[in-house]
């Protein structure tokens, strides 16, 4: 950390340009590297493009190489952590620019009103760059800016074809596509999206066979495809993991198979074991209202909403399914940190 | 503070209102002898007053039934009100809506009672059945707006608790937007509005105001014209038209008032018929046909029951 921190100050002795932003930035990468990285977060947030632009410049004209990694991460925390940043796209390209250094999608456009034009640097190493780029389109995804992260997918794709956890996320990216819930696709655009998740979820699954919640989402799709029977099969054995939210969506979903199946007892009691796995969630329990409704035994059915609708229920899975991963986006932006920190 | 933290404190902010009024929830069996026909009959816009149910011919499934009772405001009212609270309606719509809330209340008699349903993603049902107004309106003041639109399972839990209701169930549902959150389907809620006994009155306003240019004998002038989305209101007029209820398009919340008191006034001149079936014994969907006998007139009223 010492040596950093040394390279980061001769870095900023080295440059050239307006020395007062070049050190306040040097100060603020330095303080992220090697001290409290939270607060180095909200510094950067706080500097105007131009001391970020003389910053970054100032490492580009220097041989301390492996600062840049660090300013992409640095960038990436201020573009994502919560809460969501005023200028979050331009952090997003600066981190890009330096992430996909010598590609044509990595170099800004000539247009932009800030340039960076490293002189010695070099693309990053693998590791970081896939976990960078799964941070990246998680932290999209979760905020709905699926065009743009269907953008960093190709580009993520291309380079790590194999990526089990890029194949998730471009799966959960067709899967909201699909959603009415995110987009007005028509009915024939909607299947394709829906063919093109299954096409990811299927690759993700070979790379990784034992990750469960490729196998929930490649049952919800072919629940959709109608392929109910290949949906229950995948379900059934997820009713029961250990997972709460994993266990839940699964008892929920197969609850839907088994109601498009028109087996109603099964369906009921799908949803019941929703509801018995997260007492306070309140889509199974109304979603089991709904059949004893559709059965006759309405009250049975009015007594179930007050429980499913009251002051506790206050957090569902299936309210967040439809936005991907979100829970690990700050997972992801630690293993981040950490990688440019060891 | 994480993402995650971040969320479920997002999520703990909106769901820590004050707790749901102490009024006991009153339960009442449906009434299984007769079927209810809650039914609005006007010429024009203008109510028709003094009919008996010699002026109406019903059939069910096709077959003419005999008619036991017509009757205004015979029945207390169960108002319940379901109302979007999502992020959509947030600011100055909010003060709109609960200045309509104050106004159907006031519109409301000793007997008759309301609840308060609210709905973002999540469905909070905030006040039961009771007829302390005065909590329902401290909740909904202390309401606040955030999150998706779960319209439809909002719709189904109100008609859910509204079904076992011995008195006239009526559900004002407002919504400024489409659903984006729900688990059930347009269609299964629809259905279970079928099955209800439940008047369903929708209110909708525009997604926006935009301005048109209109050529006018005089010259050219400018005019805001409400904008609503593409297919907004299709679920409100699915369910309103299975129940015998329309929907209104109040175009901005600031006219949420007016639109809400026409609803209470409408509803007051709805007659409410009462019949047992005859020679139709069949299970499942028995669908009703009404209509006045000897005189033209529009007969807004549910689309049939289920057996």
């Amino acid at each position: 950390m010492r040596r950093i921190g040394l390279l980061v100050l001769a870095a900023v002795c080295l440059r050239a340009g307006p020395a007062a932003a070049q050190q306040e930035y040097a100060g603020v990468l330095l303080e992220y590297l090697t001290g409290d990285s939270d607060a180095a977060v909200e510094k950067v947030r706080r500097l105007d493009r131009g001391e970020i632009q003389a910053g970054v410049e100032a490492f580009n004209r220097t041989g301390a190489l492996q600062i840049l990694p660090g300013a992409a991460a640095l960038h990436t925390e201020a573009a994502f952590r919560f809460p969501p940043a005023a200028d979050s796209a331009f952090h997003l390209a600066i981190a890009t620019a330096i992430v996909e250094f010598g590609e044509p999608t990595g170099r800004l456009k000539p247009n932009s009103t800030f340039a960076i034009a490293p002189q010695y640097a070099r693309p990053v190493s693998d590791d970081f760059r896939s976990l960078w780029y799964c941070t990246v389109i998680g932290a999209l995804e979760s905020t709905v800016r699926v065009t743009i992260a269907i953008r960093f997918i190709d580009r993520a794709l291309a380079a790590f074809p194999k990526n089990a956890e890029l194949q998730l996320l471009a799966g959960v990216a067709e899967e909201m596509r699909a959603s009415p819930r995110i987009m007005g696709l028509s009915e024939g655009d909607r299947r394709d999206a829906l063919k093109a998740a299954e096409t990811h979820y299927r690759a993700a699954l070979a790379a990784q066979p034992d990750r469960l919640e490729v196998r929930l989402r490649l049952a919800r799709v072919l629940q959709q495809h109608k392929d109910l029977d290949s949906a229950r099969t995948l379900l059934a054995p997820l009713v029961s993991v250990n997972d709460p939210r994993i266990a839940y969506l699964a008892a929920l979903f197969l609850g839907g198979v088994e109601d498009a199946s028109r087996q109603p007892d099964a369906a009921l009691a799908a949803y019941d074991q929703a509801a018995a796995r997260l007492p306070l969630a309140q889509t199974a329990r109304l979603a089991a209202s709904e059949l004893r409704h559709r059965r006759g035994e309405r009250q049975t059915a009015a007594d179930a909403v007050p429980a499913a609708a009251g002051d506790a229920n206050t957090f569902d899975p299936w309210w967040t399914y439809v936005f991907g991963e979100f829970w690990r986006g700050d997972l992801l932006l630690d293993a981040l940190r950490k990688l440019r920190r060891a | 503070m994480t993402a995650h933290r971040a969320y479920a404190a997002a999520l703990a902010a909106l769901c820590s209102l004050p707790a749901m009024g102490a009024a006991a929830q009153h339960t009442f069996r449906s009434g299984v002898d007769g079927v209810r026909v809650d039914a609005l009959v006007t010429d024009g816009r203008k109510p028709i007053a003094g009919l008996t149910p010699a002026d109406f011919e019903l059939r069910d499934n096709g077959v003419l039934q005999t008619i036991d009772s017509a009757a205004l405001e015979s029945m207390p009212l169960s108002l319940i009100f379901v109302l979007d609270t999502s992020g959509s309606v947030a600011g100055g719509k909010m003060k709109h809506l609960g200045d309509a809330v104050d106004l159907i209340l006031e519109g409301l008699h000793r007997d008759d009672r309301a609840a308060l349903v609210t709905f973002s993603h999540r469905i909070r049902l905030r006040t039961p059945l009771m007829s302390d107004f005065g909590a329902l309106r401290r909740m909904m003041s202390s309401a606040d707006a955030a999150g998706g639109t779960a319209l439809h399972d909002a719709v189904y839990a109100a008609l859910a608790i509204s079904d076992v209701e011995e008195s006239r169930p009526l559900l004002v549902v407002f919504s400024d937007g489409l659903d984006n959150m729900s688990w059930m389907s347009a269609d299964v809620v629809e259905k279970a509005a079928r099955r209800a006994n439940a008047v369903v009155y929708g209110v909708a306003v525009a997604a926006a105001m935009v301005p048109r240019q209109t050529s006018t004998p005089s010259g050219s002038r400018v005019e805001l014209v409400p904008e609503y989305e593409r297919g907004q209101t299709a679920f409100l007029d699915a369910i309103a038209d299975a129940t015998g209820g329309r929907v209104l398009k109040a175009d901005t919340t600031q006219r949420l008032p007016k639109a809400f008191d026409e609803i209470l006034r409408e509803f007051r001149t709805r007659y409410v018929l009462t019949y047992s079936p005859q020679r139709v014994d069949a299970p499942g969907w028995h669908r009703i046909d009404l209509k006045l006998k000897r005189r033209t007139a529009d007969v807004k009223a549910r689309a049939g029951y289920q057996r």
